[in-house]
């Protein structure tokens, strides 16, 4: 497959493969019109139908473009959108995006990529300098339908309760996946490992304690009293390391009724941000891009401080 | 309709002043003639007033970065169409492209559409999510019915 080129996509040289799915494979590869700097080209091939660009690819690549427009520090930037071909079989796009040399697991292990596991974070990217990137906003997902199940179960460990119920869910299920990824920081391991929906519940409830009736979602499948009442435990049993102000905003962030998470906008206003924006705002910059927001803080020297770069 | 019929007039004149040159009378006109085709398209898919303004938007856009041979303006019109409900209309509505063709009365092929709608991509870079007048014409709305709730009774009584 990589020997087959065309015009367009002589202006990228492959050098190695970054990843592998269904969806297709990404490469890293070298920008040859821009002094061969780094970019990964993720090839996504999607099987030619009657029904031309699927609305998946339209919407999630329109959206890519469109956050775009305001350069995030915090996103990854998307270079390139190449039509490559079009046979009777099958579309061809590329993608082209900022290179980013490694993702969060790999950072907080210290160590490069052993392969990818199935326990990897693998769109939160950590550049050289410390910066966060995200990267692909559910591409994966979208193009294949039929992905491996093991990314299934990636997602299952950060995936909030109300989706694991099946009940109504919005935004507070990226709060909660944050306040999942809160702890790994710390931990530099997964909270909730569940191995199954069921089991994920399980563990959830191990940690937190069954919520009250009143709080579980209507009309889903899993009665509330299939699962035995136990009482929350104490989160600093499971995080070590964690400070008083870290341990209150993951407890709001990861609180099972979706109504009382914190907003990301309150999570913002969480006093344990308040020291860092502060100091970034005096070093003239509003935005977190930094990356170092987990790590600057005096309170705390746990997190991230393994990470290599 | 007649709120979008409104914007589809303003939006003709800012087309006019960016292109003040030769060619701009054809480009009117092929515009005009594309946009009723959107309109007539409209008729039989009934999406909603954002995607009849996406793809008014789109086939402008497009219009300005190719010269379009009259022959197939009505292609591109019906592509913008089928982009702009693939980018805003709920999943089970949105057409076959078989019986987008059907609908369009159009004598063209499922793949010649297929064809149009990568070349329209590719053209506009994927830029495909504008903010249109008719999320304009949201926020006044909500602006107007926020600060002059009384509008509404008025409303109601006519």
């Amino acid at each position: 497959m990589t020997s087959r080129r065309d015009g367009l996509e002589q202006n990228y040289e492959e050098i190695a493969v970054i990843g592998n799915g269904a969806y297709g494979t990404v490469y890293k590869a070298r920008d040859l019109k821009n002094d061969g700097q780094f970019v990964a080209m993720k090839r996504i091939r999607i099987q030619n139908t009657e029904e031309g660009m699927p609305m998946s690819a339209i919407r999630e690549i329109a959206l890519l473009k469109q956050l775009e427009n305001y350069e995030h520090p915090n996103v990854v930037r998307l270079l390139d959108v190449r039509h490559t071909d079009h046979t009777a079989s099958e579309i061809r796009l590329m993608l082209v995006f900022e290179y980013v040399d490694q993702d969060l697991s790999t950072y907080l292990e210290g160590c490069p990529p052993p392969g990818l596991g199935p326990d990897r974070i693998r769109n939160i990217l950590v550049t050289s300098q410390g910066t966060l990137k995200v990267a692909d906003f559910g591409l994966a997902r979208v193009y294949g339908f039929q992905m491996a199940l093991t990314s299934v179960v990636v997602t299952l460990w950060y995936r909030a309760p109300e989706v694991i119920l099946q009940a109504a869910y919005a935004t507070p299920v990226d709060i909660w996946s944050c306040g999942c990824i809160f702890v790994e920081l710390f931990n530099r391991r997964p909270l909730f490992c569940g191995q199954s929906d069921i089991d994920q519940l399980s563990k959830i409830f191990d940690i937190l304690g069954l919520p009250p009736e009143d709080d579980w979602p209507e009309n889903v499948s899993l009665p509330w009293n299939s699962f035995k009442a136990v009482p929350p435990q104490p989160l600093e049993q499971f995080v070590p390391e964690i400070d008083n102000d870290a341990k209150d905003l993951l407890e709001k962030l990861i609180c099972f009724n979706p109504h009382r998470r914190l907003s990301a906008q309150e999570a913002m206003n969480h006093s344990y941000f308040r020291d860092d924006l502060d100091s970034l705002r005096t070093s003239s910059s509003l935005s977190v891009s930094e990356g170092e927001s987990f790590e600057t803080d005096g309170r705390s020297d746990t997190p991230s401080k393994h990470g290599g770069s | 309709g007649e709120s979008l019929q409104k914007e589809k007039e303003q939006w003709k004149s800012v087309f006019h002043k960016k292109n003040g040159d030769g060619h701009m009378d054809s480009l009117g006109q092929h515009r005009d003639e594309a946009i009723s085709w959107i309109l007539c398209l409209n008729t039989k898919f009934h999406f909603t007033p954002e995607t009849v303004a996406l793809a008014v938007y789109l086939v402008d856009r497009f219009l300005l970065l190719v010269k379009v041979p009259s022959k197939y303006l009505r292609c591109v019109s019906i592509c913008c169409y089928y982009i702009a409900a693939k980018t805003l209309e709920e999943d089970e509505v949105i057409p076959s492209t078989g019986d987008l063709v059907k609908g369009s009365d159009y004598e063209c092929s499922v793949s010649e559409i297929l064809r149009m709608e990568a070349v329209i991509l590719n053209k506009l870079s994927w830029n495909i999510k504008y903010v249109t007048a008719i999320d304009f014409l949201h926020i006044i709305h909500s602006l107007l019915m926020c600060y002059y709730p009384q509008l509404l009774n008025g409303l109601s009584n006519m």
